[in-house]
């Protein structure tokens, strides 16, 4: 499914499955008590819980949950095992297989977490799961700076023109002064100028229409004349994160939302840019 | 140039050893058109038409033949591309996919994708795509 060698992704994923049950044997029976009966749910502390209380508690035997646990610990370094190998050259093929791969390794995570007690609330799951994008987020970053500079040092020896900036953050930085006046200075001057007992304009208008439509129409501006610059959205919700504490100075409002209405209309309004100006051109 | 000719009964075959105090242009040439013998030829139908290797965008596997792009036209080959990468000067041209060699003076340009596809563009607008296994080969054949 993921790799076109499957004798190497069995043989690798055999290989992660034991170094997973020898590595999360420690770290599991040290979580085990964290969660299970420690630290979280103020249970009876051990330093070591070598099997979940949560998972015995579920199947009524210490013994078939310590083999339920073995196989959990083993299928998780199966994926990391078989993680290890390409996936693919590049292109479609390979976004789709990581996609597939990802997908399957935040299965096998909540799977465990959820057996295991290690998740105590959806959202300690969703916790775990944005850690794992985030780390699979940081594998392709690093991936992909290693392409560009192979690139870039091809082009130079052809002695062609420089390419892009890395992530196109050169290309996105004349749009920072826009990103920090629709995300920052905008919210704080509509929220001082609110009435205390109904904020319409920083509560209705401004993550109702002035956001989105800033958002996404800036975006579209810099898509069309430079192509995709995903730093954009990132700078748009980094501004709307500073916004966030510097507003609780001034007033009680959830702004949390607005972090998601600012990264998602300016990636929309990025996305719409950039297919314009590849049709375009 | 200087040209000694030595002759050693006991050799296999005739070889060639160029010394020269760098690398340059002309020694590459000199080297491809010793390693190359005979002219490239197209085919247009039953028309051959002699090619130079100057005029070469790239050579392609399609259709279970391999035709070679010059910015004019487009010509059948006899050769399979396994060949025509070792008869070529592979100072300049290199293979950067399994059916596909292009002629790195031709590179007009080198785009990357988030992805990690390479995107070349050729003299005239031809586009084409490097396999990310044949990047090395590309680095190797620029002394990279």
């Amino acid at each position: 499914m993921f790799i076109d060698d499957k004798r190497r992704a069995l043989t690798r994923a055999l290989v992660g499955g034991l170094l997973g049950v020898a590595v999360l044997i420690p770290l599991g029976g040290l979580f085990n008590d964290i969660v299970s009966g420690g630290l979280i749910s103020m249970g009876i502390h051990t330093p070591f819980r070598l099997v979940s209380a949560d998972l015995t508690l579920r199947l009524g035997s210490a013994p078939l949950a310590f083999a339920v646990q073995l196989a959990l610990y083993f299928l998780l370094g199966a994926v990391v095992g078989v993680s290890t190998l390409p996936f693919a050259g590049d292109g479609p093929t390979l976004v789709l297989r990581s996609l597939a791969h990802f997908a399957l390794t935040a299965g096998a995570l909540t799977l465990t977490c959820t057996l295991l007690g290690w998740a105590w609330s959806w959202q300690a799951m969703a916790v775990y799961l944005v850690l794992l994008a985030a780390v699979y987020l940081l594998i392709w970053l690093g991936r992909w700076v290693g392409w560009y500079a192979e690139v870039s040092a091809i082009r130079e020896k052809l002695g062609l023109p420089p390419g892009p900036s890395p992530l196109k953050w050169r290309e996105t930085l004349p749009y920072l002064p826009f990103a920090l006046l629709l995300c920052l200075a905008l919210p704080m001057a509509l929220r001082l100028l609110d009435a205390a007992d109904v904020p319409v304009l920083s509560g209705l208008l401004y993550p109702y229409l002035l956001l989105p439509v800033g958002g996404f129409f800036s975006g579209l501006s810099l898509g069309k004349r430079q192509g995709l610059c995903l730093l954009y959205p990132v700078l748009c919700a980094l501004c709307a994160l500073v916004f966030i504490p510097l507003a609780r100075l001034v007033s009680n409002m959830a702004d949390w939302p607005l972090l998601p209405i600012a990264a998602g209309f300016s990636l929309a309004g990025v996305l719409a840019g950039a297919a314009l100006r590849r049709i375009r051109n | 140039m200087k040209v000694d000719i030595r002759i050693d009964p006991g050799c296999a075959g005739p070889t060639v050893t160029i010394t020269a105090p760098a690398l340059t242009d002309e020694v590459k040439a000199l080297a491809a058109r010793l390693e190359g013998g005979a002219a490239l030829i197209g085919w247009d139908g039953d028309t051959a038409v002699p090619l130079s290797e100057a005029d070469i965008l790239r050579c392609y596997g399609e259709e279970k033949g391999v035709k070679v792009q010059t910015i004019g036209a487009v010509y059948d080959l006899r050769e399979r591309l396994y060949e025509l990468e070792a008869r070529l000067d592979r100072h300049t041209f290199v293979r950067i996919s399994h059916s596909e060699i292009v002629n790195l003076r031709k590179v007009t340009a080198l785009d990357l994708s988030l992805t990690g596809t390479i995107r070349i563009a050729l003299t005239g607008g031809t586009v084409c795509y490097v396999s990310r296994r044949y990047v090395k080969k590309i680095k190797e054949t620029l002394d990279l």
